[in-house]
């Protein structure tokens, strides 16, 4: 359904002094310089499967999701989605697809959001049936009900979020792109839009792709994480693959009943967190045991606990690694 | 054959309904804000009084320009009027004019992700409707010297002039767009498709027969925006000359090939924004 094949993207900025002379240099001399926002990346994902794209600012997976949604054009590489090459731009492929930036907005501002429904009900031709019967849905799924006849600019920042997914999904798109769909929302509202995406690609089928920093969102949102860095491509697979990969250790999270030094604690294990009456301690699975042990022998604990890391420490180590 | 009329038909439609729908929301929009709305009439007919009071002191000083008498260059400033508001209303403020900003802003990726042709969405799409208001000024004009001058119109010559503005208006667009979409390769190029509008409105004021040498080759082939003035206002007093509506005809072919060439090479070099 969608396959790269050594996909590359460059772009050519220009490097400038700082300072007004800077720029009067640069418009008679200036030096190029190309970035490899993305280089010989290459991956194939099926219909209906939940994919998420991380990797620290810069990393090139918004690049990625443009160039697959046909706004960038690839500077080498092939790149087939639904048999079409997405940069061509045939309206054929535009109506299979949506796209949804968290940061940018597509509704019309001073109007309310039901008016863009309908200018876009025109746009991909939706039969009036069709279009009815989606947008009852969607309304439902997302509670929307009357928020839709409010202008967009007196909407919350969650409610014009959930309004532009409606739009998104109003022609039934088969690829669903988000770049960073929760970004900017509260915990409560992050969870809301998380459960719709899996109840929305579980009633339809539709392929979600999605872009984000919270690790909870990839964490339960995808079945399938693709991690870039440096615009190349770090890691593909499951979840539980990448832990397995990239975290050979466990955490111990230690209170002491006495002030200790972190020297010592030094000599045991790896010191995350400290302060002397509580340490975060980062420990190879298979000195769990020894480290424990030694722990209770040489401090006087209050209590202890062995935890699997968080997702965020192990895609920090993984970056650290490459 | 017959299927692709059809489909041609639909299409068609399919933008007309688009178009109407974008007339509807402009309303909406503009009158919701209705102090910039009146703000934005009168700079529109600051403009106007300003034209019609050059051609007043030319003519205080002369008989007639290049054959044409006072009222004739009144009934042209007229239609001047009407076509320059044509180019700002149809194709330049929320189009063509806001191109380079909405490029340099990364606006435009969902514009070219929507499954309607982007020559139609980013040049076309968004009409700006205080310029249908500020255009009756000049019909005014047109009517008032048309009955100074004892006139009255032949309705065929009417609908052959309105034919000749719609080629200009047509050319003018096109070569509008031609420079609109180098703003896609030179970021923060935001006076480049104000170029072509502005040379517009500088040299179809006067009447055609006053341009001689290079001038009158540019102006008849490279620039042909006479096309939006003294032709059809010409056409409108006298009579269609078919020499005129041959060479409409061919220009509108060649700029309409080399806008859709051109247009489609420079898109591809648009490198969106950051996120």
């Amino acid at each position: 359904m969608i396959k790269v094949t050594e996909l590359s993207k460059y772009f050519t900025t220009y490097k400038k002094e700082p300072g007004l002379a800077g720029s009067f240099k640069a418009l008679f001399k200036r030096k190029t310089r190309i970035i490899k926002a993305v280089e010989k990346i290459s991956f194939a994902i099926n219909q209906g499967e939940l994919v998420g794209f991380i990797g620290p600012n810069g990393a090139g997976k918004t690049t990625t999701l443009k160039v697959l949604s046909g706004l960038l054009h690839p500077t080498s590489g092939n790149v087939n989605v639904l048999g079409f090459n997405p940069f061509d731009r045939k309206p054929e492929y535009l109506k299979q697809i949506s796209l949804v930036m968290g940061q940018k907005n597509q509704l019309w501002w001073d109007l309310p959001a039901i008016d863009t429904f309908i200018l876009h009900k025109e746009l991909y031709e939706i039969p009036i049936k069709q279009y009815k019967q989606t947008l009852k849905e969607l309304i439902d799924l997302l509670d929307l009900k009357n928020i839709i006849y409010q202008q967009v600019r007196k909407m919350s920042l969650g409610q014009r979020m959930k309004c532009e997914l409606v739009l998104a999904l109003l022609h039934s798109p088969k690829i669903l792109f988000l770049d960073e769909p929760t970004i900017g929302l509260d915990v409560v509202m992050q969870k809301r839009i998380r459960v719709f995406l899996k109840e929305y690609n579980k009633k339809y089928g539709a392929t979600v792709i999605l872009t984000s920093h919270y690790m909870d969102d990839v964490k339960e949102i995808c079945q399938r994480i693709l991690m870039i860095h440096h615009g190349s491509l770090q890691f593909d697979g499951r979840i539980a693959e990448m832990i397995k990969k990239y975290a050979d250790y466990k955490i111990i999270i230690v209170n002491f009943n006495k002030p200790v030094y972190r020297d010592d604690l030094k000599k045991i294990a790896k010191v995350i967190e400290f302060s002397p009456l509580r340490a975060t301690l980062f420990i190879k699975r298979n000195k769990i045991t020894y480290a424990a042990n030694s722990i209770l022998k040489n401090f006087d604990v209050d209590d202890l606990d062995i935890n699997e890391p968080r997702l965020e420490d192990i895609t920090r180590e993984a970056f650290e690694q490459s | 054959m017959r299927l692709s009329a059809i489909n041609f038909v639909k299409t068609l439609k399919k933008y007309l309904r688009i178009y109407r729908i974008n007339i509807k929301y402009a309303l909406m929009v503009d009158t919701a804000y209705r102090f910039s709305f009146f703000l934005e009439l009168f700079v529109e007919f600051g403009y106007q009084a300003v034209l019609i009071l050059f051609m007043q002191v030319i003519f205080s000083n002369i008989g007639a320009i290049a054959g044409w008498s006072y009222y004739e260059i009144l009934f042209l400033t007229g239609l001047n009027i009407l076509s320059s508001n044509i180019i700002v209303g149809l194709f330049g403020v929320y189009n063509l004019w806001a191109l380079p900003e909405r490029i340099k802003n990364g606006e435009i990726d969902f514009v070219l992700l929507k499954p309607v042709n982007s020559l139609f969405s980013l040049a076309l799409s968004q009409p700006y409707l205080t310029s249908f208001i500020s255009s009756f000024t000049g019909i005014i004009l047109m009517v008032y010297s048309v009955n100074q001058m004892h006139l009255t119109l032949n309705f065929i010559n009417i609908l052959s002039g309105m034919l000749m503005l719609g080629i200009g208006a047509i050319i003018v667009f096109c070569i509008m767009c031609i420079f609109g979409s180098l703003s896609f390769v030179f970021l923060n190029a935001s006076q480049l498709p104000r170029l072509p509008s502005s040379m517009a409105f500088q040299f179809k004021i006067y009447p055609h027969q006053i341009y001689q040498g290079i001038w009158k080759f540019v102006l008849y082939f490279i620039l042909p925006v006479i096309f939006m003035g003294s032709i059809p206002a010409e056409t409108m007093l006298k009579g269609m000359k078919f020499e005129y509506l041959l060479l409409g005809i061919v220009l509108i072919i060649v700029f309409i090939f080399l806008t859709f060439k051109i247009w489609n090479k420079m898109i591809k070099y648009y490198a969106s924004a950051s996120s």
